[in-house]
């Protein structure tokens, strides 16, 4: 099966775009964090830091709330491959990565919020700060690794093509919000033309669901 | 840059040297670490390491025994030898990743995964630990689980860095001035004499060998002009 077709036959696969672009973030705002000095106002890293962080958040909620109950639903509709108690593992697995980012970024706030305030940061705090990015930075890798080894497979094997496009569109479009595309405006900034054309016509897709 | 003068008025400023050649080795050993997780050789890592450990080791026993103990009413000593422990803590959490090996990145996850089952299950199904872990191991494959030992090791590099430079930030700040101002020349000379000689080693003079590996020519000159004051 071509890529075009594997695409089309299971858009859940199209997730990537997300992770690619958070990925892309959050190495963005450890390059600034890596930068950072004394002198240095911290603007330009708490607007990178928010941006990511926002998305990452949203994210993590919506898996909880949409992906995770899609996982156990549809393993519960008996998949050969795997039994009840491995399905559990990977939930738990997932459980423990949004939990341990989510921690993260609590702390990551507290030193901008707390520690810094509006003064001038310490080349201390500084430290502190990028050793944190960079706690976060290998936790959102492990964890958007499990996501993509372990439970997007399952999805994509179990789930139908409308039922996957359904669940992207909790993904990639926030019906809670004023402007409800924020998630894919923000990834059409983060991804190269050509994953960008895929998206726009991934977002057709969903918005006929 | 502190003139040759104030080391020999001053011999416990010889720490600023001994604290400079321990940064410049931390940051090279972090950077081993930064190199793993992208395909770098991990030996090159683990040998800088245990050279690491080995070094702040013998220099915070020697600090703990000749430099703080000594200022028995210091609640500033006392800080000093606490941050001691949490660094050979760290030392010891990092030597425990390099004894677990490549599997580490893993393991890690277990404990927790292992605590989120039973919320999740309400004992319903009974995993062992080791059964959890082949699972994951399976399933994510080797290769992967490697990277992930690698990144975890990396950040934990990092923080045991930043840990040993508020450490280093610390001492010069409050313990290095009080010696200053509590102890005679020749006191200070003994802590000098016993942070650069280690007199039960084979070669009592590895850790000057080591700081001249690590300084330049001006700070090494400091430290000779030290030494033959012994």
């Amino acid at each position: 099966m071509s890529a075009e077709n594997n695409r089309h036959a299971n858009p859940i696969d199209e997730i990537r775009f997300l992770h690619e672009a958070l990925r892309t973030a959050a190495s963005q705002v450890k390059q600034i964090s890596d930068q950072l000095g004394t002198v240095h106002s911290l603007q330009g890293f708490t607007l990178a830091f928010t941006n990511w962080i926002t998305v990452l958040i949203f994210s993590m909620t919506q898996q909880e709330n949409h992906v995770e109950p899609s996982l156990r639903y549809t393993l519960s509709g008996k998949n050969g491959n795997l039994n009840q108690t491995n399905v559990n593992v990977i939930l738990a697995l997932s459980k423990v990565g949004r939990e341990e980012q989510m921690s993260m970024i609590e702390d990551v706030f507290a030193v901008l919020y707390g520690e810094i305030g509006d003064t001038s940061p310490i080349t201390r705090t500084i430290q502190h700060l990028q050793r944190q990015i960079l706690a976060m930075e290998i936790a959102q890798t492990n964890h958007l690794e499990t996501q993509d080894l372990l439970i997007i497979p399952i999805l994509a094997d179990s789930m139908d093509r409308i039922d996957q496009l359904s669940l992207l569109k909790n993904l990639l479009i926030d019906e809670g919000s004023d402007n409800r595309r924020w998630i894919v405006e923000w990834l059409s900034e983060h991804l190269d033309p050509v994953s960008n054309s895929a998206l726009a016509e991934l977002e057709s897709q969903i918005e006929d669901i | 840059m502190i003139h040759n003068e104030i080391y020999l008025d001053n011999p416990i400023d010889l720490m600023h040297l001994v604290h400079k050649a321990f940064m410049a080795h931390s940051v090279r050993t972090e950077n081993l670490a930064r190199d793993s997780v992208d395909g770098g050789d991990l030996l090159a890592f683990k040998e800088s390491f245990e050279q690491w450990a080995k070094l702040v080791r013998y220099h915070m026993h020697t600090e703990d025994r000749y430099m703080t103990t000594p200022l028995v009413e210091s609640q500033s000593a006392r800080q000093n030898e606490t941050e001691h422990e949490e660094l050979r803590e760290g030392a010891s959490n990092m030597e425990g990743i390099l004894v677990g090996g490549d599997t580490y990145g893993l393991s890690r996850y277990v404990n927790a995964v292992m605590q989120a089952l039973d919320e999740e299950q309400h004992n319903e199904f009974s995993l062992s630990i080791q059964e959890v872990e082949k699972y994951l191991k399976q399933a994510i494959g080797e290769e992967r689980v490697v990277a992930r030992t690698r990144r975890h090791l990396y950040g934990k590099a990092m923080a045991l860095r930043m840990l040993e430079f508020d450490h280093f930030e610390n001492e010069e700040a409050f313990v290095i001035t009080q010696v200053r101002e509590n102890m005679t020349v020749d006191q200070q000379m003994e802590i000098a004499r016993h942070l650069l000689i280690d007199s039960e080693s084979e070669n009592p003079r590895w850790i000057i060998d080591w700081l001249f590996s690590e300084l330049d020519a001006d700070d090494r000159q400091i430290i000779s002009s030290l030494e033959s004051r012994f």
